[in-house]
């Protein structure tokens, strides 16, 4: 049991039930009900416990709780590693902890939990507000390791959490310093528990029928954009993702032909003007690094496909940002046999109806080229429905979709599309991607959302080489103008579309929008973002060409220490003076009285002090005599006449000699 | 102040055991400070490491800042630790004497001549539970730091310690300090037994006005420091000057403590049986003298006698 100097107080256990409370709040939403209920539970029950005379709940029940809810996290996750179940663990621990707060230490524990829970909860949210609030959750825990350090019933409430500010605010220019200058290492160290990435969206390697409307409904921020330029008309914005070749009928798949070799980007030719952008991807746990179409460089380290993609050598998983060039109008050159093959391949089974039309634009046309616009023509006449939410279809999707349901999304309309045109013994292949984006006016970039994930088609002719066919141009025309309102989208409706609002309130709101996310974009540039990579460009522009480990380490020594300079410099120096300008000159006096070896005594009063010094230093005397007499009088006499007596003590206090001459 | 010189400061005993005892009130300067980590410090620097490697293997920049946050607030309370001693002044207050065989206590004066509050001062002489005080901004606060008197004699404070975990408990800061603390030991008491009626005692000649307490032997002026038992409250209320009364007896004890009578017995034993009579004799009222071999006091009484007699056992060599 602890002794009485070291069991935790009531205070001390107040403070540290906020603190907690503050630190749980932020992750209770994501927690299974019952973790959320036990959370509050027990701190309802600590809240009684402490305004009550109070008992310790009986540690063996305790034990008992936390091997149940050990349990309960194991067979809410099926697991206790990994970021979500490992936060569970550490919350349900540091509730049941709150119940068995009996000595100092238990209450350290606590506080040091409570940094830890503060770091997990970045795992999963980063935003501006989350990152202030956590800095006030640590403000807080900061007071209660003070209350609990060193609690006394004269300190006010308010001094632990002045103290806490003070700390922070000292702390504030060193860890500028470490996060510019501390050496990073890309991550992970070790291999990650498996969910270290659930939650990022974007763009798969397959398509089925569905796969791209569900992504359409996100909201979330794909990528970020900035033109060097001008940006391209709308018609021409799209963003180039997976290319997919193989299809067995329902889904497809970049297949065998290596969307992964490598391809000189020299085969391509420019037949228009070049466009340079810069563009920060958010993680999507996948490699392909998504560019304007058609995409020639890029100053990222990544390999170039035969169909065109930028393909990162690892998943990309953290925002990145690079920059790219890519022409508008080109031609692909030649193609290549082993990809002629590739580019018509049909799956096994094609029905009889879907044979026949393609065969039938076939005779009609006398090109490749008339075949497509025939193609086009078919959807745009017969009565195709733009949904995001098409009604299921059946064993054979094309054949289903063309002459059955006729109500689908872009992917049906590209599957379908590039099926039709490889019967008609066209190379097609379907490309996944982006298309449009919404300008912020505000930061001067593009926002490219999830809910603009589209799918179009490639087919190969012979006089430009690979182009771009959009049919979902031809059956909803407007999407390619506007974006998509996943909160409009009604089952089995037609899209509905972001149109330009009129209503003052609605563009307003909408300005509001583009201010917000255009500051969420400069705090994921310069702050979420900053990474090895930023790290090294930002050290090349302060003059560190190829820094070395040594260099950095010195550097981030130096600068570590002259904050921490500063700030002793700051604290100890500044020693205010009393305000009492009599007490400051008797003081004066005193120091002075030192030097000439006559020491005041803690218990000595003027008047003995001066008779002491008169003895030591009868040369004095006459000096010694009346600053004692006159500060007497100030001090101790009657009240202030005006401040000429005060003046004549500092002027004789200046007077006195400083040391034996 | 004496400076150290250079091979002064670097030596290993100035950190475990600190300077020897000195003069006068010292000052906790640099070169007496000193801080390490506590154990609590070293657990906090530990999760700080758990913290900078979850945050590098999730490429987690928010996680990195916070780490960087926690750490440079370590990092600055060392500042404020430090601050929390620097610069007081510790001196010697009053050491009553005490008996052997108790404790002696020392009172330390510890003056804060900054402004800013001092927190959780620490002070601590080795072998007895510490003391914590708060001061004040331009405070004198005191603490009474405790000692095993175990022999008679002078009894210096020896090395004690001033230590602070202030403001979070992360680092400690201390400072050894040796101050010229003494404090005087009288010999246990011995056990009670009768004072040998060498001359028993004589009847003095005048009486002993004002001494004893039998009989009444009129009245006096008051002078400060009567009881006010005495007084004789009738004439007060009369308005007469301020009478005390006086008693006496017509005989009194007067014994001479000599350290001769107790032959066949050690130095230690003597000085505790002859300590005992002092206190018997005062509690009795009565008027003693005391020899020891080359010392004698004079027959008196009263509580400065007494002091007299017992400092005199003491020190005795």
């Amino acid at each position: 049991m602890p002794g009485p100097g070291n069991a935790l107080n009531r205070r001390s256990q107040t403070w540290l039930l906020a603190a907690v409370g503050l630190l749980v709040l932020p992750h209770l939403p994501r927690l299974p009900w019952w973790i959320t209920l036990l959370a509050v539970g027990v701190g309802l029950f600590k809240l009684v416990l402490l305004r009550q005379s109070y008992h310790q709940p009986p540690r063996l029940l305790l034990a008992l709780l936390t091997v149940a809810a050990s349990a309960g996290v194991f067979f809410s996750y099926g697991t206790l590693l990994g970021k979500q179940a490992g936060v569970a663990l550490l919350i349900v621990m540091l509730s049941l902890k709150l119940l068995e707060l009996r000595a100092v230490r238990d209450g350290r524990l606590l506080v040091y939990l409570g940094y830890f829970l503060v770091v997990t909860n970045f795992l999963f949210t980063q935003t501006i507000p989350i990152a202030l609030y956590m800095f006030v959750a640590t403000l807080v825990i900061t007071a209660a390791l003070s209350v609990i350090t060193h609690s006394s019933r004269e300190r006010p409430a308010g001094s632990h959490l002045r103290l806490a500010t003070v700390l922070l605010a000292q702390a504030l220019p060193i860890m500028l310093v470490l996060f510019v200058f501390f050496p990073r290492v890309a991550g992970p160290l070790w291999g990650l528990p498996r969910d270290a990435y659930a939650g990022m969206t974007g763009l798969s390697d397959s398509m089925t029928p569905g796969a791209i409307s569900s992504l359409a409904q996100s909201e979330a921020t794909a990528f970020r954009v900035e033109f060097f330029g001008p940006a391209p008309e709308p018609a021409l914005r799209y963003w180039r993702g997976p290319v997919l070749w193989h299809t067995d009928g329902r889904s497809w798949s970049p297949g065998r032909i290596g969307s992964y070799s490598r391809q000189r980007p020299e085969a391509v030719q420019n037949r228009g003007q070049a466009l340079h952008y810069a563009i920060t991807l958010e993680g999507h746990d996948k490699p392909w690094l998504l560019a304007l179409d058609l995409p020639v460089e890029i100053s990222q380290r990544a390999l170039y496909t035969v169909d065109f993609q930028w393909l990162s050598y690892r998943p990309v998983r953290e925002r990145i940002r690079y920059e790219a060039t890519s022409w508008l109008h080109y031609h692909t050159g030649p193609l290549d046999p082993r990809l002629r093959k590739a580019a018509l391949q049909l799956p096994e089974h094609v029905s009889p109806r879907v044979q026949a039309l393609a065969h039938d634009w076939r005779t009609r046309a006398d090109s490749d080229r008339a075949v497509v616009q025939e193609a086009l023509d078919y959807f745009h006449t017969q009565p195709f429905v733009y949904t995001l939410q098409p009604p299921l279809l059946g064993e054979d999707p094309v054949d289903d979709f063309l002459f059955g349901t006729q109500r689908g999304f872009c992917e049906h309309y590209a599957a379908a599309f590039v099926v039709l045109m490889r019967s008609a013994g066209i190379p097609a292949r379907v490309v996944t991607g982006y298309q449009g984006g919404e300008y912020n006016p505000v930061g001067d970039y593009w926002l490219i959302r999830q809910a603009d994930a589209h799918a179009w088609a490639e087919v190969w002719l012979p006089d430009t080489g690979w182009q771009r066919v959009d049919p979902t141009a031809a059956v909803a025309p407007e999407r390619i103008e506007h974006a998509l309102d996943p909160d409009l989208q009604a089952a089995g409706a037609p899209a509905r579309f972001r149109l330009t609002e009129t209503g003052l309130l609605v563009r307003s709101w909408r300005q509001l929008q583009f201010a917000v996310d255009s500051v969420n974009n400069h705090w994921n540039q310069w702050v979420l973002s900053y990474g090895p990579q930023r790290q090294l460009e930002l050290l090349a522009a302060l003059g560190f060409k190829q820094a070395s480990w040594r260099e950095m380490a010195l550097t981030l020594l130096l600068l570590t220490g002259a904050c921490l300079l500063g700030v002793a410099l700051w604290m100890l120096v500044r020693t205010p003076a009393p305000s009492d300008p009599v007490l400051q000159a008797w003081q004066r006096f005193c120091s002075r009285l030192e030097r000439l070896g006559v020491r005041r005594a803690p218990s000595e009063g003027p008047r003995d002090l001066a008779r002491r010094a008169m003895a030591a230093h009868p040369e004095f005397a006459s000096q010694v005599g009346p600053i004692t007499e006159l500060y007497i009088t100030l001090r101790y006499g009657r009240p202030l006449q005006g401040s000429h007596e005060i003046q004549q003590l500092q002027q004789l206090v200046r007077r006195f000699p400083q040391r034996t001459g | 102040m004496q400076t150290l010189t250079i091979r002064d400061r670097f030596k290993l005993q100035r950190f475990t055991r600190g300077l020897g005892p000195e003069h006068g009130p010292v000052r906790l300067d640099r070169s007496r400070v000193f801080i390490l980590p506590t154990a609590s410090g070293l657990l906090f620097a530990g999760m700080l490491l758990v913290m900078l490697f979850g945050a590098i293997n999730y490429n987690n920049s928010m996680a990195h800042l916070f780490t960087f946050l926690v750490g440079s607030m370590a990092m600055v309370s060392i500042l404020h630790t430090y601050r929390n001693l620097a610069q007081l002044s510790f001196s010697v207050g009053k050491a009553p004497p005490v008996f052997a065989g108790s404790r002696a206590g020392f009172e330390i004066l510890a003056t804060n001549p900054g402004a800013s509050p001092r927190y959780a001062l620490r002070l601590h002489s080795p072998g007895q539970p510490a003391v914590t005080i708060d001061l004040k901004g331009r405070h004198t606060g005191t603490a009474t730091l405790y000692r095993e008197a175990r022999q008679r004699g002078v009894l210096p404070l020896g090395r004690w310690t001033v230590s602070t975990r202030y403001p979070l408990g992360l680092f400690r800061a201390w400072a050894h300090l040796d101050l010229q603390a003494r404090c005087l030991v009288y010999p246990h008491p011995a056990q009670q037994r009768p004072v040998p009626q060498d001359p028993a005692y004589k009847p003095h000649q005048t009486g002993d006005r004002g001494r004893g307490v039998d009989d009444f032997a009129g009245f006096r002026p008051y002078r400060p420091g009567d009881s006010p038992r005495h007084v004789f409250w009738k004439a007060a209320a009369r308005d007469q000057a301020l009478l005390v009364k006086q008693f006496g007896g017509d005989r009194t004890d007067e014994v001479w403590l000599d350290w001769d009578t107790l032959p066949g017995m050690d130095t230690e034993a003597r000085l505790s049986q002859l300590c005992r009579w002092v206190l018997d004799a005062h509690r009795n009222q009565q008027a003693w003298g005391l020899r020891l071999p080359g010392i004698e006091i004079g027959i008196a009484s009263g509580e400065r006698h007494k002091h007299r007699c017992l400092e005199a056992l003491a020190r005795f060599a």
